[in-house]
């Protein structure tokens, strides 16, 4: 019956291991570490044809997007999550190491979260990273795309820091202090 | 001198594997005939697969792929735009594989011909990615009528060999 016992406690503590894990909020960044907060949106219609002609396509699966950085930037750590499903806050870690800003040079847009099925957003834009904070609103874009191709045809940069605030506190379970930062041309190539 | 030898052993090597394994259809691809289709063919040189997709939305949704240098697509709607989308490469020193996506663009990309009937789309070799455009190279040492000659006992859709063999004669004839 002991044994019994200490297998039921065992149990019970393996579960209550898996209820915390599956309520953990997102990690805090650590010390020589960012997070960029942001959205990217697809001004696009909204039909399933690219989910059913593309190899593997699944229209139950969100669009995904990633930030692409451009060369002596602020990193990714290597397994760091690289973005967010399209339309919603990302909260990207990145490590400072020695280098001073973050250089951005896109987003690359997932449809349906197809590797090949694939929109190279381009943004072009960097900060020098304040020695003060951790938390970076880079602001919401939403790019306009048409034809055939989905090219890019415009893109409008959206304040949304209030509803940015919330939604970091929320992810991270904390008040965050989270700053704006003015973004400058990044020299394209 | 060793090159040509090993180029010519793996030449050997990959005539011996059937066309037919390399070819991979969507379920949901439509069937056609000669009269309501185009059937495309080409060759890219040192290909491993390559991936077409179609991307009109006002066309039947389709994907086309074939494992191996030369490829031909049965039965492909007319008028409808395929863009190469996936290109794996073998070359000299590497395999690479090449997410072409939306924004990139390559020579490879086809606007079906509405006119139902054979389409050739070139015998290429890829030299190079610039920014986001792969590069491809005409071959001109082959020729269409060689590579039908080859595709043509792989053809699965056998109402297409007539076709086939009727062009294969008219491309000999014209170079006599």
């Amino acid at each position: 019956m002991a044994v019994n016992r200490k297998i039921t406690v065992f149990l019970v503590f393996l579960f209550l291991c898996i209820g915390i894990n599956a309520e953990s909020k997102m990690q805090m960044p650590a010390s020589g570490q960012i997070a960029l907060i942001g959205r990217v949106s697809l001004n696009r219609s909204s039909d399933d044809f690219y989910a059913k002609t593309f190899r593997g396509g699944n229209a139950a699966n969100p669009d995904f997007v990633a930030i692409k950085l451009a060369e002596n930037s602020c990193e990714i750590p290597e397994e760091g999550i690289e973005g967010a499903k399209g339309g919603e806050f990302f909260y990207i870690t990145l490590d400072k190491k020695d280098k001073i800003a973050v250089r951005i040079k896109g987003f690359e847009y997932r449809l349906f979260n197809i590797e090949e099925a694939y929109i190279i957003l381009p943004f072009w834009k960097e900060f020098t990273v304040p020695l003060e904070g951790q938390f970076f609103y880079i602001g919401s874009l939403v790019y306009t795309v048409e034809g055939m191709l989905l090219d890019v045809t415009s893109v409008d940069s959206v304040d949304e820091y209030d509803a940015a605030q919330i939604a970091v506190n929320k992810a991270f379970n904390a008040e965050i202090p989270l700053r704006r930062v003015p973004l400058n041309d990044l020299a394209e190539y | 001198m060793k090159r040509i030898v090993s180029l010519l052993l793996a030449l050997s090597l990959a005539a011996t594997i059937p066309l037919a394994l390399g070819a991979e259809s969507k379920p949901t691809k439509r069937a056609g005939t000669p009269e309501d289709s185009v059937f495309i063919f080409g060759c890219v040189m040192d290909a491993n697969m390559i991936r077409y997709t179609q991307l009109d939305p006002a066309f039947e949704p389709a994907y086309y792929q074939f494992n191996h240098s030369y490829y031909f697509f049965e039965d492909v709607e007319p008028g409808s735009y395929l863009k190469l989308t996936t290109f794996e490469h073998n070359g000299p020193a590497m395999f690479t594989t090449y997410y072409i996506g939306f924004s990139g663009r390559t020579a490879l990309d086809i606007r079906v011909p509405t006119k139902p009937g054979l389409y050739y789309a070139g015998y290429v070799d890829f030299s190079e990615m610039k920014k986001k455009e792969l590069i491809f190279l005409p071959v001109k040492k082959y020729t269409e009528v060689k590579l039908l000659k080859f595709l043509l006992p792989s053809v699965k859709n056998k109402s297409w060999v007539p076709v086939i063999e009727s062009r294969i004669k008219e491309l000999e004839n014209g170079s006599k």
